[in-house]
C-alpha cells in the first residue's frame, strides 16, 4: 500500500481517496491531483488491505475492475449496502455495457467506462471529496 | 403425505394453465408439469416425473439443466413463498419462478413453481458470467417490499403505493427527508417491476457534473447500458434547459426504451418550483404517482429491526462477535430524534460496531452526541416567547435611554405612544424595570 500525503499533516477529518488497481498515467495524474487539492491518496493493489482500509476510514473510492470481477463487484455491492454515502467510482478498461450496467446497479456513484474519457475522474473526485482542504 | 401428493390429480388444476407450472415434492422430485411447461422446455412429464431438481453446473445436459433451473430454494422447502430469477435453460432469456409451498394436513404437500418467461431484450446484452448474475440476484434480494414493517398507517400506505408503482412504468416521485430510504424504495420498486431484468441506476444530480448526467439521460449511452429504471436524485440541481428536455421526453414518450424515471426529493417540490430551481413542467411529468416516506422518528418501532439489518450487513464484511444492542443503548437510540434518518442510524451502528468489545453494543460504544440527548438544532424555538423577550428588552432599553419618558421612548422605537403604553402595561413594566431590561 502506498500513501501520498497531501500538503499538510494527517488528521481524522482530512479528505482521502482510496484507489484499487490503478497504475500508469492515471495513478501519476491522481498523485499530482492529491498534491494540488491536498487530500490523502492511498493506493492499494491488494484486495484485503483495500477492504480493511475502506471500512476503517472511508473516503472517495476508485476501483479499476478486471482482476477478479466477482470479488471486486461483491465489494462494491457491500460498500453500497454498508456505507451508502461513500462516493465510489468503478473504472472499466474496455467498453462493456453489461459490466457497466451491473456496476451502476450495484450502487457505484459513477461507472466510468469507454467511451467516457477517464480524465473526467479528476473532476468527479474534486467535486465529491467529502471535506475540502482549507 | 408425499404419497398422497404423488397420487393427487394435479392435472385437473393446472394442466390447461397458460403459464408454465410444475410441482415437486419436499424431496425436490418432480410430481407434475403442465402442458405449457412441456411446450416451453420441449420435455414431457414422462421424461421428468420422479427426477430430482437440483442445482447443477450450466454445462449439464438439456433435461438436467432444465431441472436445475426448477430446483426450489431452501426457503421454499422450509415452507415460505419465494421468487427467484434464473437464466432460462439454453441460456436465452430468463425464467422468473415463483415458488408456492402447499401445506398438507401434517407436512408439506408439495411446492408449486410458476414460471414467467422473460425474453431477452435487444438492449440487455447479458453477457456476464453466471456468478456475476448471482451476485446481482443477491443484491436485488436486499430490496423486498415485504421487508417494510407495516407498523403505521403511513407505512401501510407507502407499501400499497409501492406495490402499485411496481406494476406500472409511469414516472414517479419519492419525497422524504435526507436518509429516509428513498433510494431503497426506488430499488425495491424496480426489483418488483417488469423492468427488473434491465439495470437500475442512481444518478445524483446534486453531486455529479451535468454533462455526464446529460450523456446518461439523453445520449445513446443509457440505451447501451440497458437501464430499466433511473433514480434521479434531486433533479432541481439539473440545468433548467435539461429539466425541460427531460419533461419533453417524458411527455412525448417517443422512445419506448427510455428507462422508467423515479425522482427523489428531500424538499417540498412546491417550494423548489417557487424558488425557480425546479421546472414545473418536469414536476408535472413525474408527479402522477408520488410517495411520501415518513422520517425515522415516526417509525421508531422499526428501529430494532433496522439495527439488526445493519449489523448483519457489517458481519458480512468484518466478522465480529457483535450480535445485538444492550438494553441501555437501545433506550438511548430510541430516544434520539434521528435528523439524519436511516443514514445516520447506519453510521452510528457502524461506528459502534467497530468500537464494541463484547457481544452487544453497549452505551459506551455510542457516539457522545447520541448519548447527550437531542441535538442543539432540535431544541424548541417558540417564536412568540422569543419575540416577547426581544420586545421587552427593546422597550426597557428605550425607557432607560429616555429616563422613562414615554413620548421620547415611542419616537425612539418608531411606534405610536398609545401603542407603547399598551405594551408597557401588557408586559407588566414597573417604573424601575428599564433599569434591568430583560
Amino acid at each position: 500500500m502506498r500513501t501520498i500525503p497531501g500538503g499538510f499533516g494527517n488528521n481524522m477529518h482530512q479528505a482521502q481517496v482510496i484507489t484499487y488497481g490503478i497504475d500508469g498515467a492515471l495513478a501519476e495524474h491522481l498523485r499530482e491531483l492529491a498534491q494540488a487539492q491536498r487530500f490523502w491518496l492511498r493506493e492499494t493493489s491488494q484486495f484485503a488491505p483495500c477492504q480493511s482500509l475502506l471500512f476503517s476510514s472511508p473516503g472517495v473510492f476508485v476501483m479499476v475492475l478486471g482482476r477478479d470481477l466477482e470479488r471486486e463487484l461483491a465489494l462494491l455491492e457491500q460498500l453500497h449496502a454498508c456505507l451508502p454515502k461513500t462516493p465510489v467510482f468503478a473504472i472499466g478498461e474496455a467498453d462493456h455495457p453489461a459490466l457497466a450496467g451491473l456496476a451502476w446497479e450495484l450502487g457505484v456513484t459513477f461507472a466510468l467506462f469507454p467511451p467516457t474519457p477517464v480524465e473526467v475522474l479528476t473532476e468527479l473526485i474534486v467535486k465529491l471529496l467529502p471535506i475540502r482542504a482549507p | 403425505m408425499s404419497e398422497s401428493a404423488d397420487a393427487f390429480r394435479w392435472q385437473s388444476f393446472f394442466q390447461h394453465a397458460a403459464q408454465p407450472m410444475f410441482l415437486v415434492n419436499r424431496r425436490r422430485r418432480v410430481l407434475f408439469v403442465n402442458r405449457a411447461w412441456e411446450a416451453c422446455t420441449g420435455l414431457t412429464l414422462a421424461d421428468v416425473r420422479g427426477r430430482v431438481c437440483r442445482r447443477r453446473s450450466a454445462s449439464a445436459e438439456k433435461d438436467e439443466a432444465t431441472l436445475s433451473v426448477c430446483a426450489p430454494p431452501l426457503e421454499a422447502i422450509e415452507g415460505r413463498t419465494c421468487q427467484v430469477r434464473r437464466r432460462a435453460p439454453g441460456g436465452a432469456g430468463w425464467w422468473e419462478i415463483h415458488f408456492l409451498p402447499l401445506a398438507g394436513a401434517k407436512d408439506l404437500l408439495g411446492i408449486l413453481g410458476t414460471v414467467r418467461v422473460i425474453a431477452p431484450s435487444p438492449h440487455a446484452p447479458f453477457t456476464l458470467p453466471d456468478k456475476l448474475m448471482a451476485l446481482r440476484d443477491r443484491s436485488a434480494a436486499r430490496y423486498r417490499l415485504d421487508d417494510l414493517e407495516l407498523t403505521s398507517p403511513a407505512l401501510q400506505r407507502v407499501h400499497e403505493q409501492a406495490k402499485l408503482a411496481a406494476q406500472t412504468r409511469v414516472p414517479m416521485t419519492l419525497l422524504g427527508e435526507a436518509g429516509a430510504g428513498k433510494e431503497w424504495l426506488a430499488r425495491a420498486i424496480h426489483a418488483h417491476g417488469d423492468q427488473r431484468q434491465r439495470y437500475f441506476a442512481c444518478l445524483d444530480a446534486e453531486r455529479l457534473p451535468a454533462p455526464l448526467l446529460g450523456e446518461l439521460l439523453f445520449g445513446t449511452r443509457s440505451l447501451q447500458l440497458a437501464f430499466g429504471t433511473v433514480y434521479l436524485r434531486e433533479p432541481a440541481f439539473l440545468p433548467r434547459e435539461w429539466q425541460g428536455r427531460l419533461a419533453d421526453t417524458l411527455h412525448l414518450r417517443e422512445n419506448p426504451e427510455f428507462p422508467r424515471l423515479i425522482i427523489g426529493m428531500r424538499h417540498d417540490p412546491r417550494l423548489e418550483i417557487q424558488s425557480g430551481r425546479l421546472l414545473e413542467e418536469l414536476y408535472c411529468a413525474v408527479s402522477p404517482l408520488t410517495i411520501a416516506l415518513p422520517p425515522l422518528r415516526d417509525r421508531s418501532a422499526e428501529l430494532p429491526r433496522f439495527i439488526d439489518v445493519f449489523l448483519a450487513r457489517l458481519r458480512e464484511l468484518e466478522p465480529h462477535a457483535v450480535h445485538g444492542v444492550g438494553p441501555e443503548a437501545l433506550t438511548v437510540l430510541r430516544a434520539h430524534s434521528w435528523p439524519g434518518n436511516l443514514r445516520e442510524l447506519q453510521a452510528v451502528v457502524h461506528g459502534a460496531y467497530r468500537r464494541a468489545k463484547l457481544e452487544r453494543i453497549e452505551l459506551a460504544d455510542l457516539p457522545f452526541y447520541v448519548k447527550q440527548g437531542p441535538l442543539p438544532a432540535e431544541r424548541r424555538l417558540p417564536l412568540d416567547t422569543l419575540l416577547e423577550q426581544v420586545e421587552r428588552r427593546l422597550i426597557g432599553l428605550a425607557l432607560k435611554l429616555t429616563q422613562n419618558n414615554h413620548t421620547r421612548a415611542a419616537e425612539l422605537l418608531e411606534i405610536w405612544r398609545p401603542r407603547l403604553l399598551r405594551r408597557v402595561e401588557k408586559l407588566g413594566f414597573k417604573s424601575d424595570d428599564h433599569q434591568t431590561p430583560g
